[in-house]
């Protein structure tokens, strides 16, 4: 069951109402029967999947408390979950690199690839479970008793198939609580939800079939500035993607009283690529900065250890290798981690710089806004391999923005887009809204607040809202991204 | 939570009220404008019977809509067809006209092969735009049940197709109920939240980014006034390829047309009204797929109906070059004014 489909506002209302309606002893039972119900929504055979990935970490995690052995039960759940992801996930991947080292090497043999069926979410139990485990192997949390509460901690619906990754330390004590229902928040969630459905089915659903056209190029219309242009579709095109549906979640878990954590921070307004990654998808970020980049013995007061540049390094070509199982990924993630180390490196040379060209005289908006447009632009290069199919189709990407750009007027550069030019034009002006609202919000100014409006303004910008998703939603849906990383 | 609740239903309530008056009253802006003729028809209905009552009418499909021009044959005649016009829709159509007091001495019916052929009894729109009214539908579902049921209510129950547990239980339900889903679908259209009609609404806003809209639909209708009911479906030359959906081998009469067929034919008689089966030209690429079994098999349905009903005229189905059509089934300019030329010869000789 999918965020941005009419069953999950059957299923949901149905289940607020029940939620609500029993007693706070039910309420376990209740939204651990709902989390599997969810998930056996996108196929049933995958509950066992999780259902035994959820028993070898309770069994690990509890026998873990009292052994002398920890490492044993950490290696156990270890070896447990990252087999599970690696069959899933990259085994057609690994098999498929195989076979073209064996023909590299002049090798007649290929093992034929398994096209297994992706499990969805389990990147995210996945990251999830392992976090439990470690956290209970450092000591942070005590292993969880109650199985059905572990359970859900693993499968909470709204934030099981895409996040965002929630730590044990915070959502199990909410699942103990017992909660009254709370109307601020209710009404929060709610308006979160509907932010989130605009991001997704208004803008998002758009910039894809955009996306795909300038990939393909049909007609030959598009030239080198849309090809240049398109890296920044494309973070558009995931940001309201994957934001819209952290947005859901959140909304959906509020309205149950459970506050998740928030899985981006006004990401396009970074000065720098570093704040960048720091702020999109940070619950992400946070685990592979807590579980992967502190395992590196480098030394805290050297910002220019090698062994940190080379976690960095380590920790974005992984993160690319957890979004999917190809290449472009991986240089997805290297090309980040690289631009990180290159801040990093140069930061002594930009002062310099910066003094002998006097560049404290420039007013410190414009020296932010530039450094927010470079920052989005590196990020935009980069996404041509996340979202290619072919680590040779981005390469001769690049090469026709390079061959085919040439300076045209606004009006042509809009007609390029043809048909879908009305599309462009509605997802464009409502990216624009949203981000503006995000501005607002980002140096707290009260009229982003749509809570604290008078009635008169609050209830038709509610209608308004709601009745633009209705009409302006694009009809063809796209699964959210997230589901298959 | 009773003030959320009370709120949220407010929400909803203050959405569905515009969005409920739009659907009843505004349909001439949101449906496309292929149902303009239907707007157009319907309301011909209306019209008072000593102003409005032609001695000739055309009732029919979009191929007749487009290809039989009035004002080219005959003042007595008049162009009622639509385009998607089924046979079980000509029924409740007719029924109305003639319970309105019209007195057609001659009703011309005109539909293409696949609305013979076709399990389409009515497209979403008639039950949609609420040509087909609740006492009609009630009629047509005791009409045809124990009949092989065709009209697949899949556009708003599709959404379960693949929702478990439903997804189990789904090609059970639509196979043994498809009647009850009917019903279900026909008041989903009616309460303004059947998918079809957002579909259509949504397009039809993006559309007006296109072309105006509004101004292609006065045209539209200024051409049916000029011209007693007709209006071209196409005017470009394009590709002629047989229609995929036409069985050339066999006549092969849908049970449920067959059934409606015979209903419009004991009403007309019934009425004391001469009826003509006309069929408007092929392409003649199509043409040539036809095979000689088609032709036998249809022959020999209109002998045997002739025996029931001796007034009943059939003329032979033929073809014409593909210079005269505008895409692979509708004429163009110029096969609108063959084809009425022949009609005149046909039917009104002096």
């Amino acid at each position: 069951m999918s965020f941005d489909t009419l069953n999950y506002y059957l299923f949901f209302p149905f289940f607020f109402l029940l939620y609500w309606a029993f007693p706070h002893k039910w309420r376990l039972p209740l939204m651990l029967g709902a989390s599997y119900y969810f998930y056996s929504c996108v196929k049933p055979i995958y509950l066992v999947l999780i259902i035994f990935s959820t028993l070898v970490d309770y069994f690990c995690s509890n026998r873990m408390e009292h052994s002398l052995n920890k490492k044993k039960y950490l290696w156990v759940s270890l070896l447990t979950n990252l087999s599970l992801l690696s069959i899933f996930k990259y085994l057609d991947f690994f098999i498929r690199t195989l076979n073209y080292l064996f023909l590299s090497f002049g090798i007649n043999f290929s093992i034929p690839q398994q096209n297994l069926d992706f499990p969805i979410g389990i990147s995210f139990y996945t990251l999830q479970t392992l976090s439990y485990t470690f956290d209970v192997y450092r000591g942070t949390i005590k292993a969880e008793k109650n199985i059905f509460r572990f359970s859900l901690f693993v499968c909470f619906f709204p934030q099981l198939v895409a996040g965002p990754l929630e730590r044990a330390g915070k959502l199990i004590p909410q699942f103990k609580k017992e909660l009254k229902f709370n109307y601020d928040k209710a009404v929060d969630g709610s308006l979160l939800i509907i932010w989130g459905l605009l991001k997704k089915t208004v803008v998002s659903d758009r910039l894809i079939i955009i996306i795909n056209d300038i990939f393909e190029n049909p007609n030959n219309s598009y030239s080198g500035i849309h090809f240049l242009l398109t890296g920044l579709m494309i973070s558009a095109k995931f940001y309201c993607d994957f934001s819209g549906y952290s947005d859901i979640a959140i909304g959906s878990a509020k309205i149950l009283g459970i506050n998740l954590s928030k899985n981006f921070d006004f990401p396009f307004l970074s000065t720098n690529i570093t704040k960048f990654w720091r702020r999109w998808h940070t619950t992400l970020s946070r685990w592979f900065h807590d579980y992967v980049y502190l395992l590196f013995p480098f030394d805290k007061h050297n910002r220019i250890d090698p062994k940190r540049l080379l976690a960095i390094l380590v920790v974005f070509a992984l993160s690319g290798l957890w979004h999917g199982p190809a290449w472009t990924f991986i240089i997805w993630g290297s090309i980040n981690g690289l631009y990180c180390i290159l801040l990093i490196l140069s930061q002594d040379l930009r002062y310099k710089l910066a003094s002998l060209l006097h560049f404290h005289r420039i007013p410190s908006f414009i020296k932010a806004t530039l450094s927010v447009l470079l920052t989005n632009l590196l990020v935009g290069f980069s996404m041509i391999f996340f979202m290619s199919p072919k680590l040779s189709f981005s390469i001769q990407f690049f090469k026709n923005m390079w061959s085919e750009f040439a300076f045209i007027s606004l009006s042509s550069m809009v007609d390029a887009f043809g048909f879908l030019k009305f599309d462009m034009t509605i997802a464009f002006w409502t990216l624009l809204f949203i981000e503006t609202v995000n501005l607002a919000k980002y140096n707290n100014l009260k009229i982003a607040n749509i809570r604290e409006m008078p009635l008169l303004v609050r209830w038709p910008l509610y209608i308004t809202s709601v009745g633009f998703f209705i009409l302006f939603s694009f009809k063809t849906k796209s699964s959210f991204s997230y589901f298959y990383y | 939570m009773k003030k959320f609740l009370l709120k949220s239903t407010f929400l909803i309530f203050c959405l569905y009220l515009p969005w409920i008056t739009f659907i009843h009253t505004g349909r001439y802006y949101y449906a496309p404008d292929d149902y303009l003729a239907w707007n157009y028809k319907h309301d011909i209905i209306d019209r008072d019977s000593s102003k409005f009552n032609p001695k000739d009418i055309i009732i029919g499909d979009s191929l007749a809509l487009a290809a039989v021009n009035p004002t080219l044959i005959s003042t007595d005649l008049y162009n009622l067809a639509m385009s998607g016009f089924t046979l079980v829709d000509s029924y409740y159509f007719l029924k109305k006209y003639l319970e309105s007091g019209k007195t057609p001495k001659r009703v011309f019916l005109s539909h293409g092969m696949t609305h013979w052929q076709g399990s389409d009894a009515f497209s979403g729109q008639t039950i949609g735009y609420g040509f087909l009214k609740t006492k009609d539908f009630n009629h047509f579902l005791e009409s045809t049940s124990g009949l092989d049921f065709f009209y697949s209510p899949e556009e708003s129950f599709s959404l379960f197709k693949k929702w478990f547990p439903f997804n189990y239980i789904y090609p059970y339900v639509v196979k043994n109920h498809k009647s009850t889903l009917a019903k279900v679908e026909y008041y989903l259209f009616k309460l303004g939240v059947a998918p079809l009609l957002f579909n259509h609404i949504k397009t039809i806003i993006l559309d007006f980014y296109e072309y105006d809209q509004l101004k292609r639909k006065k045209e539209i209708i200024v051409r049916m006034e000029s011209m007693k009911g007709q209006h071209f479906f196409d005017f470009n030359n394009t590709v002629n390829l047989p229609n995929p959906i036409t069985n050339y081998d066999n006549w092969a009469i849908h049970p449920v047309n067959d059934l409606y067929f015979k209903k419009i034919l004991a009403l007309l008689k019934e009425n004391k009204i001469q009826t003509i089966i006309e069929f408007v030209p092929n392409n003649y690429v199509t043409w040539k797929n036809f095979k000689p079994t088609f032709f036998k098999e249809m022959d020999s349905y209109f002998l045997d109906i002739s025996y029931s009903y001796p007034n009943l005229i059939v003329s032979k189905s033929t073809s014409m070059p593909i210079e005269n059509y505008g895409d692979m089934d509708h004429v163009n300019e110029i096969g609108q004014s063959v084809f009425s030329e022949l009609f005149k010869a046909k039917y009104y000789k002096p």
